[in-house]
């Protein structure tokens, strides 16, 4: 058999050959150096195409996006759609007819009928008809609808810097600044036994917590959404989910990293420098549920924001956290922490 | 789909949850991941909305992912952007560090990057095939034309990419 052009192996990858041409192939390809590599070439080439995209939202979220999204629509009108062409001319066409019949009628009816009440009274409905007709307001997506039951008690939680004190010593200061959050009411653990759910079989595939995820999204007054490629400025608030099927308990902990590389603390909160807060504990087998603080940054760089969740299996700490940050040489977080499970949204800070 | 019709919400969120990986894929590769998530939401908020309208007339998938193609489409135009590769952020994989991973990566990237530059029918139809798993007559259904001109728009799109790599040493 001579050798196969690269069109023949391209079908052949693709399947698009008979099982005795593919079969003769194949024997060639055994023989023939060159025809071996070009096979391999169309091979790795489909596997490249064929590798999924890293996907920013867990599947949970995602359909409770969708459903959440589902359900304002039942509330809201249906989309106007773009009229057709001859639609989109009617109005034209009924006003100049119209205005061809009034004059047609004033030309036939003698002056004196005509009424001069008439003309303002019908003027005034027509205003009272524009001023009473409110620009239809886009309903929010409530936080309350995506997760009913735990958004009953959201707390909007206002952010300051706290640098008071002295200090403590960072070996690469400024490089990584915490920022801390006011109002600290907050649990330690999140362990939420009421909520367990039995679950199916483990589907913990390896991993340290594969199964176990944190997901922020960007909270604008009550509506959600995703958080990639967003653009953030001051009022925005972060709010986060928290999922574990896990069975036994991981800790999760979520942060910013601005574009000065200074590190804001979502969950746990920092509110001392003098302290080195623990991550938050999730119970086994936690339903996804939203935590009760939406987190609004203050004092963040303009540029690229990286949010960025984290769930492992050991407990870490704040400080632990922020020395291994400094460390970060070109932003590889999966590196930096390669026991825990990352995710990372990147969107735009702006001042107003 | 038609249980979802008949206002079955828990119909449709199963109906979301098995075609959501393959939409979510198409839109990144389509439109980006700045914006394929958000699209991809869109997609099915739209097929809530005509559920009551559908007519099972065809396969489903290609019903659904003829919406996809739509409203990315119209993602395009509206936003007046240039399809972008997947691929520009991080990925979160945490499990390999290893040098032989970081070039896959590194390389799929910009095969992404390449794919971005196809013809628009070229890379509809290789973004539906191989991110979202469609065969050729769903294909075929999904962007209106037959399943001999779906396969050959997939080896054409192929035929070209493979040329890219080549020529940038790729391969």
């Amino acid at each position: 058999m001579r050798c196969p052009t690269d069109d023949a192996w391209m079908n052949a990858a693709l399947g698009d050959v008979t099982v005795n041409t593919r079969s003769a192939m194949l024997a060639h390809e055994r023989t023939c150096e060159r025809c071996r590599s070009a096979h391999q070439d169309q091979l790795q080439l489909l596997s490249d195409l064929k590798a999924l995209p890293a996907l920013h939202e867990s599947e949970d979220a995602f359909v409770a996006s969708v459903m959440a999204r589902c359900a304002k629509a039942d509330d809201s009108p249906p989309e106007a759609r773009e009229p057709t062409r001859v639609l989109r001319f009617a109005p034209w066409v009924a006003s100049a007819l119209a205005a061809a019949a009034m004059l047609a009628l004033a030309a036939t009816r003698p002056f004196e009928d005509a009424d001069p009440s008439l003309a303002p009274a019908a003027a005034r409905g027509a205003a009272r008809i524009e001023s009473g007709g409110s620009p239809m307001k886009q309903e929010p997506l409530a936080l309350a609808e995506l997760e009913r039951s735990d958004m009953e008690s959201v707390t909007p939680r206002m952010s300051a810097p706290v640098r008071t004190g002295a200090p403590r010593e960072r070996p690469r200061a400024g490089s990584s600044r915490a920022s801390a959050w006011a109002e600290t009411q907050r649990a330690a653990e999140f362990d939420d036994t009421d909520r367990r759910q039995a679950r199916g079989g483990s589907r913990e595939r390896g991993g340290a917590a594969a199964v176990a995820s944190a997901d922020v999204f960007l909270a604008r007054g009550a509506i959600l959404s995703p958080l990639a490629g967003a653009q953030l400025h001051g009022g925005d608030r972060l709010a986060v989910r928290v999922t574990n099927k896990a069975a036994q308990r991981r800790f999760f902990m979520a942060f910013a990293i601005d574009a000065k590389g200074e590190v804001h603390w979502v969950y746990p909160a920092y509110l001392d420098a003098h302290t080195n807060p623990e991550a938050p504990a999730l119970s086994a087998r936690q339903a996804a549920r939203m935590l009760p603080e939406t987190v609004e940054l203050a004092d963040v760089a303009e540029g690229t924001l990286r949010v960025v969740s984290m769930v492992s299996e050991r407990r870490m700490t704040v400080r632990e956290v922020e020395d291994r940050l400094a460390s970060l040489p070109t932003g590889a977080l999966p590196h930096v922490f390669p026991e825990s499970m990352i995710r990372e949204w990147r969107c735009t800070w702006q001042r107003r | 789909m038609q249980l979802a019709a008949c206002d079955s919400k828990i119909a449709f969120e199963q109906l979301v949850q098995r075609h959501h990986a393959s939409v979510r894929s198409y839109c990144i590769r389509v439109v980006g991941a700045a914006l394929g998530e958000d699209v991809a939401q869109e997609v099915f908020v739209a097929l809530y909305r005509q559920r009551g309208s559908y007519v099972p007339s065809g396969r489903f998938r290609s019903f659904l992912f003829t919406v996809a193609g739509r409203r990315c489409k119209n993602a395009l135009r509206n936003r007046k952007m240039q399809p972008q590769s997947a691929q520009t952020e991080e990925r979160e994989s945490p499990d390999t560090d290893s040098l032989d991973a970081l070039l896959l990566e590194e390389r799929r990237r910009r095969l992404h990057a390449l794919v971005a530059t196809l013809p628009e029918a070229q890379r509809t139809a290789i973004a539906m095939r191989f991110s979202a798993g469609l065969d050729y007559s769903e294909i075929a259904g999904a962007v209106g034309c037959s399943e001999p001109t779906a396969r050959t728009r997939v080896f054409l799109g192929l035929t070209k990419l493979r040329a890219l790599c080549a020529k940038r040493g790729e391969l």
